[in-house]
C-alpha cells in the first residue's frame, strides 16, 4: 500500500462520504416506515398535520443535529489533542465533561426548580473545569503532561461526588441519568441553529488562526523561538475546544468518545497537518454519530436507546480493529517529562512515615465506630461483636489498595505513560462489561457465582489485551487505547443499563464504587495472599523496572529481553487488578495517583518507590474505608469514591507546592 | 399458587413469628421487623406494621409518600449496604428484603433472620402478585384481617372507578414528563399501573416494551402515535411546571390531537412499583379526573 502523502488521497474519500449515503438512506426507510413522508411540504395536506409537524420539527432537526454535533466533537477533539499533545486527549479526559455533570447533578438535587434548561449548570461546569486545570497547570509552565493529568484527576473526583450523589439521591437524578445518555431527540430547530451558528464561527476562528495552531505541532523551544508564545495558544486550543464541547454538552447531553474516534480516524486515514485533521476528524465524527443515531431511531418503536449510549459501543471496536490491522502505523508518542526537585526527606524516613501512618489508620478503622450522634470506641465487652464485621473490610481495603497502587506503579514503568493505571489495560473495565448482562438478565445470583463472573469476565478481557499487546510487539502506545477502547465500551453500556432506570442497578452501582461491604473473611486472605505473592517476585523484577521506562532502545542496548520482561509484568498487573476488582470493584484511581505521589514525595528507586506505592495504597484505602463508613452515619460511603476523593486533594496540594 | 407461597415463606421463617416479644408497648408491634424495600415498607404500614427501620426514608418519603411513615422510625441508610453495625444495635425480630438483594445480605443472618420477598410480579398480573404479597407478609406478623381489609378496599376503589367511567371510550396514555422536555416516562407491560388501567376497564395507549419495573424512556413523538388517546401524567411538582412550560413552546406538543382538546390530565405522583394501597389510590385518581373528563 501506498503511503499517504498528506492525508487525502481519492480511494479515502470513500470513508468519508459512506456514513452520510448511510445515514441518509435509513432516514429515507424511516421515513416510509413510519408513514412521515406523508408530512413532506409538498404532499401533505396542511402544514399543520401531525405528520408534516412531526417531520419538520423533530426528525428533520434530530438528522442536522446529528451531524453538527458530531462534527463541533471532532473539532473539539482535535483542538485538544493539539494544544495538550496528548493522543488520548478528549473532553473528557481534561474534566470538562465530569465537571459539567457534577454542576448538572448538583443544581438537580439543590435547585430542582432552576429553569429547565441545563445550559447554565454545564457552562458553570466547563469554566470551572478549565479555571482548575488551567490555573494548576500554569504552575508548570502549561506542560502537556501536567494538564492532561490534572484533567483527569479532575474527572475522577467529580466523577466520584456525582457517584455519590447517584447512590444517594437515584430518585432526584432522573432527569441527569436521562440527559447524560444523550438523546439527540428534537422538537423544534432552535438547538440546531444554535450548533450551526457555533460550528461556523469555531470553523471561522480555526481557520484564521490555522499558522499558530499548526505551530504546536513543533517542540515548545521552537515554536518559541519563531515569535509564538506556545502557552498563549495551547491556552486558545483548549479554550475553543471547551466552548464547541460546552455548546454540545449543554443542549443535547454527554457525548464522550465520539470526538476522540473521529480525531483518531483522521490520523489513522493519514491526515498529518493540522487543519487537515480538524476538517477530517470533524467529518468523520459527523458522520459516525449520524449513522449512529438513525439507526437507533429505526429501531425507536421496540426500544428508545439514545445516541451517546451507544456510540462507544460502535466507536470502540472500530478503533480496536484500525489499531491492530497492522495496516496503519502509529506515530511514535512524544515522551512526556516531568522536571524533579532534588528531594527533601531520606527514602527510609519517608517509608517509616508511612508505615506508622497504615498502623495508625488501621487502628482507626478497627477500633472507632459511630453512633448515631457521636464517635464511640469499641469496649472490650463489645469488640467481639464488631469485629467480624470490621476486620474482613480493613484487611480487604488494605490488600486491595495495596495491589491496585503496585499495578499503577507498574503500568507506569512498562510505559513509560505517566497516564498508565490498571484500568488501561482494560481488565476492570472488562469484568465490568461481564457483570452488566449477568446481574440483568439472570436471575439473582450469590455472591460467590458474582464473584467468579467477574472474575472470568477479568480473565477474558486479560486474555485479549494479552493477544493484541502481543501482535502489537507491547507496544505502550496501542496497549493504552487499547484500554481507553474497552473502558469507553463498558461505560457506554452501563449508561445504557442506567438509563433503562431499573432499582436493581443500586446494587451495581455500589460495587462499581469500590465497596468494601460484602467482603467476607475468605476474600480478604485471598487478597494478602496475592499481595504476599506480588511483594515476593518484586525484587526479581528490579532490574527491568530500573531500565524500562528509559526508552525501547537503550533497553535493547543494555541486554533486556524487552517482551519477556513486558509480557511478565502484564501478568503481574492483571492478576493484581483482576484480584481487587473481583473483591472491592473496578478501583483505579489509587492507581493512577499514588505512584505519583509517592514520586513527587522522593521516592524514586523502582523497590523504594514499590514499597512506598503499596504502603501509601494501603493506607489510603483503609482510611477512605473508615471514612466511608463515618462521614454520612448511617449511610455507608463506598470506599472506593472517598479514596478517589482523597487521591484528588492530595495530590492538589502536593501539585502546587512543588512548583513553588 | 399464591396460597402455597404464602405457607412456604411461612414456613421457612418460623423464627421470626411472634419472637422476642418486648415487654415495653413501644408503638412498634411484636414482630419488631425492619425493611429494606419501598414495596414491602409500604406494605408494613398498609398493614399497621410499623417497622423498626427502614432503608433510604428519604426515597421513600418522596416516592411513595402513602401510607405515611411514623417519625420513630429509623433509616438504615442505603438498600443494598444497610449499615450492620447501627442493625446490630437495634436487634430487629426479622429483616425483609426484595429477593434481588438477598444474595448480597446473606452476612445479616448474623443479626436476625433475613427474609427474601418477590417484589416483582414477572409474568403473573401485578394485581395478583401484589395480593399474594401483601398476605404473605401479613401471615408474617399475624395481620391477615388488615390484609383482607386492604385488599377488598382496593377492588371497592378499582370497582367504583370502573362504574364511574363505564362509557369511557378513549385509551390512555400514563406518562411522566421529563424537564427537557423532549422526553418522557412511559408506563405499560405488565406494571402494577398498567395493571389497575385494564381492571378499571380502560386500555393502555402504550403497548410497547417497558422494563422490569413497567416504565420505559421514550420520545415525546410517541404520544402521537394514538391521536384519539388521553394524555395522563404525574404531577412532580417543580420538575413537572418545567416540563410543562417547556412543552408548552413545543411545536410537536402543541399540535397533538389530545393536547388541542384539552385531554391532557395531571394527577399526584403514585408509586409505580406500589402495592395494593398504591393502586387504590391510583384507581381513585383515575375516576376523579377521568371521570371529569368524561362527564364534563
Amino acid at each position: 500500500m501506498a503511503e499517504p502523502v498528506d492525508g487525502w488521497s481519492a480511494g479515502r474519500s470513500a470513508y468519508v462520504i459512506a456514513p452520510f449515503v448511510l445515514g441518509l438512506l435509513l432516514l429515507v426507510t424511516h421515513l416510509q416506515a413510519t408513514g412521515l413522508n406523508d408530512g413532506l411540504p409538498w404532499r401533505a395536506t396542511s402544514p399543520d398535520s401531525l405528520a408534516s409537524v412531526q417531520l419538520l420539527s423533530a426528525t428533520l432537526p434530530r438528522f442536522c443535529v446529528a451531524i453538527l454535533a458530531g462534527a463541533l466533537l471532532g473539532l473539539s477533539a482535535t483542538l485538544l489533542q493539539q494544544g495538550l499533545r496528548n493522543p488520548l486527549a478528549e473532553p473528557g479526559t481534561t474534566g470538562l465533561l465530569s465537571a459539567s455533570r457534577l454542576c448538572v447533578a448538583g443544581s438537580l438535587v439543590w435547585f430542582p426548580a432552576l429553569s429547565g434548561s441545563l445550559a447554565l449548570p454545564v457552562l458553570a461546569g466547563t469554566i470551572l473545569a478549565l479555571v482548575i486545570v488551567i490555573g494548576l497547570s500554569m504552575r508548570q509552565a502549561m506542560s502537556p503532561l501536567f494538564l492532561v493529568l490534572n484533567g483527569l484527576v479532575l474527572a475522577l473526583l467529580c466523577d466520584a461526588v456525582t457517584s455519590v450523589l447517584i447512590l444517594t439521591r437515584y430518585e432526584d437524578l432522573a432527569d441527569l441519568l436521562l440527559w447524560q445518555a444523550g438523546s439527540l431527540v428534537q422538537n423544534n430547530w432552535h438547538v440546531t441553529r444554535l450548533l450551526l451558528a457555533g460550528l461556523v464561527l469555531l470553523a471561522f476562528i480555526i481557520v484564521v488562526l490555522r499558522k499558530p495552531l499548526s505551530m504546536l505541532d513543533l517542540e515548545d523551544t521552537v515554536s518559541g523561538s519563531l515569535g509564538l508564545s506556545p502557552k498563549m495558544v495551547r491556552l486558545l486550543a483548549v479554550g475553543l475546544a471547551a466552548v464547541a464541547t460546552a455548546l454540545v454538552t449543554a443542549h443535547i447531553g454527554l457525548l464522550a468518545f465520539v470526538g476522540l474516534a473521529g480525531a483518531t480516524l483522521a490520523k489513522l486515514l493519514g491526515a498529518r497537518r493540522f487543519l487537515h485533521r480538524a476538517a477530517l476528524s470533524s467529518v468523520l465524527s459527523a458522520g459516525l454519530l449520524l449513522v449512529t443515531d438513525q439507526v437507533l431511531q429505526r429501531g425507536e418503536g421496540i426500544m428508545a436507546i439514545p445516541a451517546g449510549t451507544v456510540c462507544a459501543l460502535f466507536a470502540a471496536p472500530l478503533l480496536l480493529f484500525l489499531l491492530h490491522s497492522g495496516r496503519t502505523r502509529t506515530s511514535p508518542g512524544t515522551r512526556f517529562e516531568l522536571k524533579w526537585r532534588p528531594q527533601r526527606f531520606t527514602g527510609r524516613a519517608l517509608l517509616s512515615a508511612l508505615v506508622l501512618l497504615l498502623v495508625i489508620v488501621t487502628c482507626l478503622a478497627l477500633f472507632l465506630g459511630r453512633s448515631d450522634s457521636s464517635f464511640v470506641w469499641a469496649s472490650f465487652d463489645n469488640f467481639p461483636e464488631l469485629l467480624p464485621w470490621r476486620l474482613p473490610r480493613v484487611v480487604a481495603a488494605l490488600g486491595a489498595g495495596s495491589m491496585i497502587a503496585l499495578s499503577g506503579f507498574l503500568m507506569q514503568r512498562l510505559t513509560g505513560n505517566s497516564l498508565a493505571s490498571p484500568e488501561m489495560i482494560g481488565v476492570s473495565s472488562g469484568a465490568t462489561l461481564v457483570m452488566l448482562p449477568v446481574i440483568f438478565f439472570l436471575p439473582p445470583l450469590s455472591r460467590e457465582q458474582t464473584m467468579l463472573v467477574a472474575a472470568v469476565g477479568a480473565l477474558i478481557f486479560l486474555i485479549i489485551a494479552l493477544r493484541l499487546a502481543r501482535r502489537s510487539h507491547y507496544a505502550p502506545e496501542r496497549l493504552l487505547i487499547t484500554g481507553l477502547a474497552i473502558t469507553a465500551l463498558s461505560g457506554s453500556l452501563l449508561s445504557t443499563v442506567i438509563y433503562f432506570g431499573d432499582i436493581r442497578l443500586t446494587r451495581l452501582l455500589g460495587w462499581l464504587s469500590g465497596s468494601t461491604y460484602s467482603v467476607t473473611g475468605f476474600d480478604a486472605s485471598v487478597a494478602v495472599l496475592v499481595l504476599a505473592i506480588t511483594l515476593a517476585v518484586l525484587p526479581f523484577l528490579r532490574r527491568w523496572l530500573e531500565i524500562l521506562p528509559i526508552g525501547e532502545s537503550v533497553s535493547v542496548a543494555l541486554g533486556v529481553e524487552i517482551k519477556i520482561a513486558r509480557f511478565w509484568i502484564i501478568l503481574l498487573v492483571a492478576l493484581q487488578t483482576g484480584v481487587a476488582t473481583v473483591l472491592i470493584g473496578p478501583v483505579t484511581f489509587v492507581g493512577l495517583v499514588v505512584p505519583h505521589l509517592v514520586r513527587l514525595c522522593g521516592l524514586r528507586r523502582p523497590m523504594v518507590q514499590a514499597a512506598g506505592c503499596a504502603l501509601g495504597g494501603a493506607a489510603l484505602m483503609v482510611a477512605a474505608d473508615w471514612t466511608g463508613r463515618m462521614i454520612a452515619f448511617p449511610w455507608d460511603v463506598p470506599a472506593g469514591l472517598i479514596a478517589c476523593a482523597f487521591g484528588a486533594l492530595a495530590f492538589g496540594v502536593v501539585v502546587s507546592r512543588r512548583s513553588q | 399458587m399464591s396460597r402455597r407461597s404464602v405457607l412456604g415463606a411461612v414456613l421457612a421463617a418460623p423464627g421470626i413469628l411472634l419472637s422476642g416479644r418486648p415487654s415495653g408497648a413501644s408503638g412498634f408491634s411484636s414482630a419488631r421487623l425492619v425493611s429494606l424495600d419501598l414495596l414491602i415498607t409500604e406494605m408494613l404500614l398498609t398493614l399497621g406494621e410499623t417497622p423498626l427501620a427502614i432503608s433510604n426514608i428519604p426515597l421513600y418519603r418522596r416516592l411513595v409518600a402513602s401510607p405515611a411513615l411514623p417519625v420513630a422510625v429509623k433509616d438504615l441508610g442505603p438498600f443494598n449496604e444497610p449499615n450492620r453495625e447501627f442493625l446490630q444495635g437495634i436487634s430487629p425480630g426479622g429483616i425483609l428484603v426484595a429477593d434481588w438483594q438477598a444474595p448480597n445480605l446473606q452476612s445479616l443472618n448474623r443479626i436476625a433472620p433475613v427474609i427474601p420477598v418477590k417484589v416483582f410480579p414477572g409474568k403473573v398480573p401485578a394485581l395478583s402478585h401484589s395480593e399474594a404479597l401483601l398476605q404473605q407478609i401479613a401471615a408474617m406478623t399475624g395481620r391477615e384481617a388488615t390484609a383482607k381489609a386492604a385488599i377488598a378496599g382496593m377492588w371497592q376503589a378499582i370497582e367504583q372507578a370502573s362504574s364511574r367511567l363505564s362509557g369511557f371510550g378513549r385509551k390512555i396514555y400514563i406518562c411522566r414528563f421529563n424537564r427537557d422536555g423532549r422526553n418522557i416516562a412511559l408506563f405499560g407491560g405488565n406494571g402494577m399501573l398498567a395493571d389497575v388501567v385494564a381492571r378499571v376497564g380502560l386500555e393502555n395507549a402504550f403497548t410497547g416494551r417497558v422494563n422490569g419495573a413497567g416504565v420505559t424512556n421514550a420520545a415525546l413523538s410517541r404520544l402521537a402515535e394514538d391521536p384519539e388517546a388521553v394524555i395522563v401524567h404525574f404531577d412532580r411538582g417543580a420538575e413537572t411546571d418545567v416540563a410543562v412550560s417547556r412543552l408548552e413552546q413545543n411545536a410537536l406538543w402543541n399540535v397533538l390531537p389530545a393536547v388541542r382538546a384539552g385531554r391532557v390530565v395531571r394527577i399526584p405522583v403514585i408509586y409505580p412499583n406500589g402495592g395494593i394501597h398504591s393502586a387504590g389510590r391510583f384507581a381513585e385518581q383515575l375516576r376523579l379526573h377521568l371521570g371529569a373528563l368524561a362527564h364534563g
